[in-house]
């Protein structure tokens, strides 16, 4: 059960469906994600995330302390490719950060980091949205399959991908 | 050239770039970020060559570069058109022990497809890009930034306005996802 002030909070935030419209969807965005390509297919969408506020889930690599500079970051547990302990461990984590940052928003392109996030979201009634990332094309990702259930705006970049997810969304290519 | 970062070599992308260059009249200056592909020195050649570089270091690269040659992934090609270039893309296949499958071979058609990259399969199709870029008749410099990055990022925020997801749509898509499940492996 969720608690009651969670759930106060949650509305206040426009988080919640039945305060939908309260607050813009973009308002707090939650980036939950592997770093590499993953991040960086999230991050090329600076236009539209750039007025919002935000905070990042990703893992502590180069790449990602280079790209998110100036961001607000919390770091994950990585490997997650059949890693039940990271699992648990990322699962632990998602709901102190799904409580204290109060998201309008839950945003991934995978990968494994990204399961305990939609599931709790979908739990607390948080908006999601997931990109399959652009390069898989002929099969869908096992972390998208996973999501796909639980994600309210599915989202791929090139056409030849909707076969993989009918209900999808194409938004184009983020590069 | 860039093949990336895959354990897999990628001798056909080298010797199509050597092959080429070795036929102008004219010098080339060639860079060559060559992973895990043993590349020795060509006789007839002066490139410039590195296993691996930093990722500043490969931006300004290509950025100085007239025309950029990569293998099928996404990382260079973004990297490629954030500073400018057109990327000219040869997938790695699995038949030639160059990746674990097909996919790139998939993602190059369809990224040239949507006009992000020009994509060669043979040898040839390579030589004639690359005397073109020479000639003037292809253009491969683009404006910086991600490409299409703008409009996605438009159509993201156009998207996640639609209405939430219904209880009987979670049930039918986890139905939808479970069938999937035996499809993990690519099949060419």
């Amino acid at each position: 059960m969720v608690e009651v002030e969670t759930i106060q909070r949650f509305t206040a935030a426009g988080a919640i469906g039945r305060q939908e419209g309260a607050t813009p969807v973009s308002d707090r965005i939650l980036f939950v994600s592997s770093s590499g390509g993953h991040l960086a297919q999230l991050h090329a969408l600076k236009d539209w995330w750039s007025h919002s506020d935000r905070l990042w889930v990703t893992f502590r690599t180069q790449d990602a302390e280079s790209l998110l500079q100036g961001e607000a970051v919390e770091y994950g547990y990585h490997p997650t490719t059949r890693n039940l302990r990271n699992l648990a461990r990322n699962w632990r984590m998602a709901r102190p950060i799904l409580r204290r940052f109060r998201p309008t928003l839950v945003m991934s392109s995978g990968a494994g980091i990204a399961v305990p996030y939609f599931y709790e979201a979908r739990r607390l009634g948080v908006r999601t949205a997931y990109l399959e990332v652009v390069d898989r094309i002929d099969t869908p990702t096992v972390t998208g399959r996973m999501c796909y259930p639980v994600t309210d705006h599915f989202l791929v970049q090139l056409p030849e991908q909707q076969r993989l997810y009918p209900e999808a969304t194409v938004v184009g290519a983020v590069m | 050239m860039s093949v990336g970062t895959d354990h897999h070599e990628f001798n056909r992308l080298v010797s199509w770039v050597y092959g080429w260059v070795q036929e102008q009249p004219f010098d080339v200056s060639v860079f060559m970020q060559t992973g895990f592909t043993p590349v020795g020195p060509s006789p007839r050649v002066q490139a410039r060559t590195a296993d691996f570089v930093a990722h500043d270091e490969l931006l300004k690269e290509f950025a100085r570069s007239d025309a950029v040659v990569l293998q099928g992934g996404p990382g260079g090609i973004m990297a490629a058109r954030s500073v400018g270039r057109l990327p000219i893309v040869v997938p790695r296949r699995r038949d030639l022990g160059e990746h674990v499958d097909d996919h790139q071979v998939v993602f190059a058609r369809a990224m040239a497809g949507a006009g992000r990259i020009i994509c060669c399969e043979t040898g040839a199709e390579l030589a004639t890009v690359l005397t073109d870029i020479v000639a003037g008749t292809v253009d491969v410099v683009i404006p910086e930034g991600t490409g299409g990055a703008t409009d996605a990022a438009r159509a993201v925020e156009e998207s996640i306005t639609a209405p939430r997801l219904t209880g009987k749509s979670v049930l039918r898509r986890a139905r939808f996802s479970l069938r999937r499940a035996g499809d993990h492996r690519f099949r060419a």
